[in-house]
C-alpha cells in the first residue's frame, strides 16, 4: 500500500474515532459570541459597574453580591422565535422519569441533533434551551409562548442523557385542553381544517367537531372531524389533511352504534395517555330514526346525540359524545319504538 | 452568487453541518484544544457575518482558513512560551506498542512533520481539497503546496518503511 493510501486511511479511521458533541459546542459558541457582543457595547459600563459592585459589596455585605451573582454566572441559552415561558400555565402536568413515576413514554426527546432539531421533531413553534455544567433543559412552547413541556438532560460522557420530561395535561391528566363545555360538538376558536383533502371534494361535508388537545409533547393542537356521504355509506375523517384517521359506515340492515372514540381524539391510550370520552355514531341511511341517546347502567337516558346531515344528504347520522364510564348502552328511537344497542 | 447572509439560523445550520469536521481538522493539525479553535473560528465568522453568505462555499472556505490560521498561531504562541520559559522541547510521547498499529504509526509520524507539511497533507488526504483550494486556505502558492506535500510524503515514507525494506 502506498504511503498516500496509508495516510488517507489513517486519517479517515481516526476521524471516525473522534466524537464531537456538536449541540454543546454550538451552545458554548453562541454564549461566546453574545459575551463578545456585550463586551463590545458595554465593556466600559460593565467595568465601572463591577468597580461599583465591589465598593457597594464591601458596604452592603454579601446580600448584594448574591443578587448579582446569577447574572455573572448566566448559563448557556438558545431559543427560537420569541422565547418560552418558564412556568406551566396548563391545569396539570405529567412527569416521566427513570424512577417510573409514569408510564407515558410518548415523549422522549434527544439532543443528538441539537435543540433546534429536537424542537422541530416535535413540531414545536418555539423552544428554549439552557445548559449549565452537566445539566441541560429543553423547553418547548406553543406559538403564544406558553410552556408545553420541559425535558431535562444530564451529561453522559460526550452526549446527553434524558433524565425526565414534564408536559402539559388536562385537569384529570387527560389529553383534552380544558373548556367550559367539553361535551358540546362543533366548532371552537380554531379555524377547522378544510374538508377537501379529508372527505373528498367537500360537497355535502358537515363539520362534526373541532377541538384542542395536548399532543405527546404537551403542545396544544386541534383536530377537525368531517362527515360526508360517500355512495350509500357515510365517510368520516378526523385529524388534519396531512394526518388523519378515516372511517366508513355502511348501510346495514340493523342500526349499529359505531365506537369511533379512537378517531375522535388521537388514539394514544397505548402509551398511557387518557381520553376520558367515548364517541359513537349511528348511521341512518333511510332517515327514519327520530333520536339517539346514551343510557347509564340504571337505564336512564343521560346524553342526547347530535343529528348530523346536510341538504344534499339522503340519510342522516347521530353523533354521541359522553364520558366513557357513564355509558352502558345506546338507545335509538325508531318508528317501531326504542331499540337498545350495545356499545361493545 | 447571492444568498442569505449568515444570520442566526444560517449560522446554526453552518455550525451543525461543519463543526464536527472542523474539530477533527484542528485535531489533525495538532492543536491541544480543537473545540476551542472551532469556537473561535465560528466567532470570527459571526463577526464577519455581513460579509459572508451562509449558502456560499466561501463561508466554508473561510472557516477552513480560520481554523488553519488559528492552529498555526497557537503553535507559534506555545513555541514562544516554551522558549521564554527555557523549557527543553522533547519529542512527543509515542507508545511503542501502538507502533504496531498502522494508523497510530502514521498519525504519530504525521505529528512529527513540520507544520506546513502536516497542514498540506491533512487538507489533501483527509479533506480531499484540490491543490488550488489548499493554497488558498494556507495562504501560499500552489507550487508551494505541491512541494510541501511531496516533502511530507517523502518524510512519512522514510519514517514508516522498515530499514530493511528501504
Amino acid at each position: 500500500m502506498s504511503v498516500e493510501d496509508r495516510v488517507t486511511r489513517a486519517l479517515h479511521d481516526e476521524a471516525g474515532r473522534v466524537d464531537v458533541d456538536v449541540p454543546r459546542l454550538h451552545a458554548a459558541t453562541l454564549a461566546r459570541t453574545s459575551q463578545r457582543r456585550r463586551r463590545r457595547w458595554t465593556g466600559p459600563v460593565v467595568a465601572a459597574a463591577a468597580l461599583l459592585l465591589v465598593v457597594a459589596g464591601i458596604a452592603a455585605g454579601p446580600r448584594l453580591l448574591e443578587a448579582a451573582l446569577p447574572h455573572l454566572l448566566a448559563p448557556v441559552t438558545t431559543s427560537k422565535a420569541g422565547g418560552v415561558s418558564a412556568e406551566f400555565t396548563c391545569p396539570r402536568t405529567v412527569t416521566v422519569d427513570r424512577q417510573g413515576r409514569r408510564t407515558d413514554d410518548s415523549f422522549l426527546p434527544g439532543l443528538r441533533g441539537g435543540p433546534a432539531y429536537a424542537a422541530d421533531q416535535e413540531g414545536a413553534p418555539r423552544y428554549a434551551y439552557t445548559s449549565s455544567g452537566d445539566r441541560a433543559v429543553l423547553r418547548l412552547g406553543n406559538a403564544d409562548g406558553t410552556l408545553a413541556s420541559t425535558a431535562t438532560f444530564r451529561r453522559d460522557g460526550i452526549g446527553w442523557d434524558l433524565v425526565s420530561t414534564t408536559k402539559c395535561a388536562g385537569e384529570d391528566g387527560s389529553i383534552l385542553v380544558p373548556e367550559d363545555n367539553p361535551l358540546r360538538l362543533g366548532q371552537r376558536a380554531a379555524t377547522p381544517y378544510p374538508p377537501d383533502d379529508m372527505v373528498g371534494s367537500g360537497d355535502g361535508a358537515v363539520l362534526v367537531d373541532d377541538r384542542s388537545y395536548y399532543d405527546v409533547a404537551g403542545l396544544v393542537r386541534h383536530r377537525t372531524m368531517w362527515a360526508a356521504p360517500c355512495g350509500a355509506s357515510l365517510c368520516l375523517a378526523s385529524g388534519k389533511p396531512t394526518s388523519m384517521v378515516t372511517a366508513q359506515l355502511r348501510d346495514g340492515a340493523r342500526p349499529v352504534a359505531e365506537d369511533l372514540s379512537s378517531m375522535f381524539l388521537p388514539p394514544d391510550d397505548s402509551v398511557g395517555r387518557k381520553n376520558p370520552y367515548g364517541f359513537w355514531v349511528v348511521y341512518d341511511p333511510q332517515r327514519t330514526y327520530t333520536g339517539v341517546a346514551a343510557r347509564n347502567a340504571e337505564g336512564h337516558r343521560t346524553v342526547d346525540a347530535v343529528r348530523i346531515g346536510g341538504p344534499d344528504w339522503s340519510g342522516q347520522a347521530f353523533a354521541l359524545l359522553a364520558p366513557k364510564r357513564s355509558v352502558a348502552d345506546v338507545v335509538v328511537d325508531t318508528p317501531d319504538g326504542p331499540r337498545v344497542l350495545p356499545i361493545g | 452568487m447571492r444568498g442569505t447572509s449568515v444570520d442566526q439560523g444560517g449560522f446554526s445550520d453552518l455550525f451543525f453541518a461543519h463543526a464536527a469536521r472542523l474539530v477533527r481538522l484542528a485535531r489533525f493539525l495538532g492543536d491541544d484544544d480543537p473545540e476551542d479553535v472551532v469556537q473561535e473560528a465560528f466567532c470570527k465568522l459571526y463577526a464577519a457575518r455581513r460579509r459572508v453568505r451562509a449558502d456560499d462555499d466561501k463561508a466554508v472556505a473561510y472557516l477552513n482558513r480560520v481554523v488553519v490560521n488559528e492552529v498555526r498561531s497557537r503553535h507559534r504562541r506555545r513555541a514562544v512560551a516554551r522558549r521564554d520559559a527555557h523549557l527543553l522541547r522533547t519529542d512527543e510521547e509515542h507508545d511503542p506498542m501502538s507502533a504496531h498499529d498502522d494508523r497510530s504509526a502514521v498519525l504519530h509520524e504525521l505529528a512529527l512533520l513540520p507544520h506546513r507539511q502536516r497542514e498540506s497533507i491533512v487538507l489533501r488526504y483527509w479533506m480531499d481539497l484540490p491543490l488550488a483550494t489548499i493554497a488558498e486556505v494556507m495562504g501560499v502558492r500552489v507550487g508551494t503546496v505541491k512541494a510541501q506535500i511531496s516533502r511530507g510524503l517523502a518524510a512519512l515514507e522514510a519514517a514508516l518503511t522498515p530499514e530493511e525494506d528501504r
